[in-house]
């Protein structure tokens, strides 16, 4: 009986694991990233284009701009991220941003070197992502 | 054996029992031998079954896919919502590989004391399934973690009973089609899984979330089906219509009389690993998935980077790609599951040797695909490849399965996983890893593909062990229920019964058929030459050696795979050979080690080590010596109080005499006869005849492994030719045997 009940307990707290918040269920283009398309193949240097349905920076917030490395989770803050841990995100007010030089990245495969990606979030005024919109391009740079 | 011991009485009338249900045991167990097989559907009609359990189980091995598969194609997704990086997302695909490998054993052992396999299965799916669902609303990488656990380690209910519980469901003559058709439901989830999650996220523009919920829904809804799962008991369609077919003669023989069955010994979860490792064709599976595991894993790794490289597939078109021999392998296995059935029906041997067969031509394929010009000829070479491993797994798993007791079946699948995910997988990642880089990526296939050929070799080897294992199960079954029925018309069975024991170290087998029985308190010697496999019977009957054949009986209860813990609280202890002492403790302290089988009941701990001393009051005078230190005789004394302070049922005592003068002897065998006296039987296991006749009335001789002479002492006491060699010179002719105790 003891085991019945200590597997109820446990399957009652699945859902606290699961926690919530303000999730989204279905595919939003809230952010739409304009250029580089995605799996398109581009020239450096080059400039990253987005558009965001109901929200202006500055007067909203601002954007967030990863580039070949994953954002934070929704209702994090950028300012979590220590100085030296910044490398390769940008906090920007434009729909743009323009980068001249994207190195190839180290420790994988040589085929995938020139790989890249660019994930863009919204901000708020605090800095806290703003639920889980989010932007995203796979690009090959040629060299 | 001599004609007429007492032995023979009882072991001849089983082995003879054994041999009469041989061919009818194994039709019980499906091997018919016939190779005509039924339509399936008329042979369901004539069972009066319908396909509820495997459709039910097929359906729950689909869903239970839903998870992993929603996992490892939305990776990055997930990975970009979470904010977790993505060698988190690949570490958590591995850890809940590793929790469904191993949550098989636990389940395994859940199952082992009573059929509930079916409620098992159930409740797994249903966790699982609400494991997919509140993977959607997941807010970190902690709650993804523990979700992905909590799935891999239910889903390891698939690996250990879904089979099982199957072949428990089902008569023997549908038995490979049944798990051929299971199997097929489990690739199908493989086809199922991939293409929904494509269809949400690209028809109902889903984001990851709503993936797993709606794919979390789906397996809850599925794993509804499943709710009328029921166990129908171990070894329903074999073991239990064998039982019945030789307790069917013997019960019209006593009036339909079943009478009281012996105290069971239930095998626990190690007991029953360790029992299964010994049974050849077992192990010889289990190496042959540990090997088809190690090319497996890495072999679709690798794929995806030749279908990469040398086609130039994008993700979603190798998706599609393996979706595509997912289904080819589908159909094989539906295509050759008559095939199957035919061949188990007439012979597992030659089962084993096709799947061999069928696993070579795969590892083939896999060689054409990497050279074909074409893409379809490649895809074709590919899909029959995957095919042809697909068919191999429910032939292979229906010959296995039904070599083993059905109780120790769910161990069986379980150990199977282990081997094929855990050994094989993770082994074959570890030792394979990084070839590509060395080899580029076809190089590392035809690497992968020279380790699979050693898995078809092991595969066709188990073929050679295969009917003789079966015979061995049929032999237990039929031997269990033989001895039931003795008692019922009132025979007197031993105390312990040892019969056709084999035993090996290694390679190196000592004893051979060994047949050996011990009554209530009676005193018996083994004799027999230095090297003769005496103390090893010993070590079989204390449980610190296991036979690779044959059984051991206490009191009818079938004790051979017991660990010997578990035997001393029934009454067998062992002194053994040389000095059965721990030198640098002290003598009390060294009859309290002995006194462990007590537990913490320190005041019978006390009495014993009291009576000890009243036995040997010179260990009495010595009781804080280190025993290192005592003379060769009082440290035998202190190896037999043993005997004193554990009061065993049966004693065994080997070599006591061992090296020490005739008076200490003299000393010793009184205190022995004494024990005896007192009603424990007790087996003296001497190299010197004339120490050992004078106590007993009934003498076994061993020699090269085997019983040479099973009778009266005084009777061996003639056979010069035999006892020639231990008796000591110019002893033979001073000795009398005892009268009986």
């Amino acid at each position: 009986m003891q085991r019945v009940r200590a597997s109820i307990a446990l399957l009652l707290l699945v859902p606290l694991l699961a926690g919530c918040g303000p999730y989204l269920f279905r595919q939003s283009d809230r952010v739409q990233i304009l250029t580089p398309q995605n799996f398109a193949t581009v020239h450096q240097p080059l400039t990253i284009r987005w558009q965001a349905a109901d929200f202006s920076a500055p007067h909203d917030g601002r954007f967030a701009v990863f580039v070949d490395r994953d954002p934070m989770s929704a209702g994090s803050n950028i300012a979590d991220y220590a100085p030296q841990d910044r490398r390769g995100i940008y906090v920007v007010e434009a729909t743009s941003l323009h980068l001249n030089l994207l190195t190839p990245l180290a420790g994988v495969d040589p085929a995938e070197q020139n790989h890249h990606d660019v994930t863009v979030v919204m901000l708020d005024r605090g800095g806290a992502r703003i639920g889980e919109y989010a932007g995203f391009a796979e690009f090959t740079v040629v060299q | 054996m001599t004609v007429g011991s007492r032995t023979g009485d009882i072991i001849v009338e089983v082995e003879r029992d054994q041999q009469r249900h041989g061919a009818e045991g194994r039709a019980a167990m499906g091997v018919t031998g016939e190779t005509r097989v039924e339509g399936f559907l008329r042979e369901l009609r004539r069972h009066r079954l319908g396909l509820y359990a495997v459709i039910a189980l097929g359906l729950l091995a689909i869903v239970d896919q839903f998870q992993l598969n929603a996992y490892v194609i939305q990776g990055p997704e997930i990975s970009r919502g979470l904010g977790v990086p993505r060698g988190l997302i690949a570490l958590l695909v591995s850890l809940q590989g590793l929790a469904l490998t191993l949550a098989a054993l636990p389940i395994a052992a859940s199952v082992e004391g009573a059929p509930r396999r079916g409620l098992v299965a159930k409740s797994t799916a249903l966790v699982w399934s609400l494991a997919t669902l509140f993977t959607g609303f997941v807010a970190n990488g902690f709650g993804l973690g523990a979700l992905m656990l909590l799935d891999g380690a239910t889903s390891g209910s698939v690996i250990a009973v879904h089979q099982p519980l199957l072949l428990d469901s089902y008569p023997t003559s549908l038995r490979a089609r049944i798990v051929s058709i299971y199997l097929a439901f489990y690739q199908a989830g493989a086809v199922i899984s991939p293409l929904f999650v494509a269809l949400l996220t690209g028809v109902f523009l889903l984001t990851w979330r709503g993936v797993f919920l709606a794919m979390g829904g789906t397996a809850v809804l599925i794993s509804l089906v499943g709710l009328r799962l029921r166990d129908p008991g171990f070894g329903r369609y074999d073991e239990q219509r064998l039982r019945d077919s030789v307790r069917g003669e013997t019960a019209a023989a006593n009036g339909g009389d079943q009478g009281p069955r012996p105290e069971e010994h239930r095998l626990r979860f190690f007991e029953i690993s360790r029992r299964l490792l010994m049974i050849p064709t077992v192990r010889r599976v289990l190496l042959a998935y540990a090997i088809l595991g190690m090319l497996l894993v890495p072999l679709n790794s690798y794929f995806v980077f030749f279908l990469e490289q040398r086609w130039g597939l994008p993700p979603d078109r190798r998706a599609l790609f393996f979706a595509g021999v997912s289904a080819f392998s589908v159909a094989m296995v539906l295509l050759f599951a008559r095939r199957g059935e035919r061949l188990f029906r007439s012979s597992p041997a030659r089962l084993f040797r096709l799947a061999a067969i069928v696993q070579f031509a795969g590892l083939c394929c896999v060689g054409a695909a990497l050279l074909m010009p074409a893409f379809w000829a490649m895809f074709a070479a590919f899909g029959l490849a995957i095919g042809s491993f697909a068919v191999v797994t429910p032939m292979v798993q229906s010959g296995f399965l039904s070599i083993v007791r059905a109780q120790m079946r769910p161990h069986a699948a379980a150990l199977a996983g282990v081997f094929l995910y855990g050994v094989g997988g993770i082994g074959g990642s570890i030792a394979l890893g990084g070839l590509d880089v060395r080899y580029g990526v076809v190089g590392s296939v035809a690497a992968v593909l020279g380790v699979g050929i050693f898995s078809s070799i092991a595969l066709n080897s188990a073929r050679r062990h295969v009917d003789r294992d079966l015979d061995r199960t049929v032999g237990e079954v039929v031997e269990e229920e033989e001895l039931q029925a003795l008692r019922r018309r009132g025979a007197r069975l031993p105390m312990l019964a040892c019969r056709n024991l084999d035993f090996s170290y290694g390679q190196l087998q000592v004893l051979f058929g060994v047949d050996f029985t011990v009554d209530d308190g009676e005193m018996v010697a083994l004799l027999g030459t230095n090297g003769a496999g005496k103390s090893t019977l010993l070590r079989v009957v204390s449980g610190l050696g296991l036979p690779s054949r044959g059984s051991v009986r206490f009191r009818g209860a079938d004790i051979t795979y017991l660990d010997a813990e578990r035997r001393l609280p029934l009454g067998i202890t062992q002194v053994p050979g040389g000095r059965a002492v721990f030198g640098p403790l002290s003598v009390v302290e060294n009859l309290r080690v002995y006194a462990y089988g007590y537990g913490r009941d320190r005041r019978e701990v006390e009495r014993g080590i009291d009576s000890a001393f009243a036995a040997f009051p010179r260990l009495a005078e010595r009781r804080n010596q280190a025993v290192a230190t005592l003379s060769g005789g009082e440290q035998q004394m202190l190896g037999l109080a043993k005997a004193l302070i554990l009061k065993p049922r049966l004693l065994l005592i080997d070599e006591l005499s061992l090296g020490l003068a005739p008076k200490i002897v003299g000393e010793l065998m009184a205190t022995v006869r004494t024990i005896n006296r007192a009603g424990v039987a007790v087996v003296l296991v001497e190299q010197s005849a004339n120490v050992a006749l004078t106590l007993v009335d009934h003498a076994y001789f061993m020699e090269r492994g085997q019983i040479r002479f099973d009778g009266r002492a005084a009777d061996l006491v003639q056979r010069t030719d035999l006892v020639r060699s231990v008796f000591l010179e110019g002893a033979g002719s001073t000795l009398s045997p005892a009268p009986a105790t």
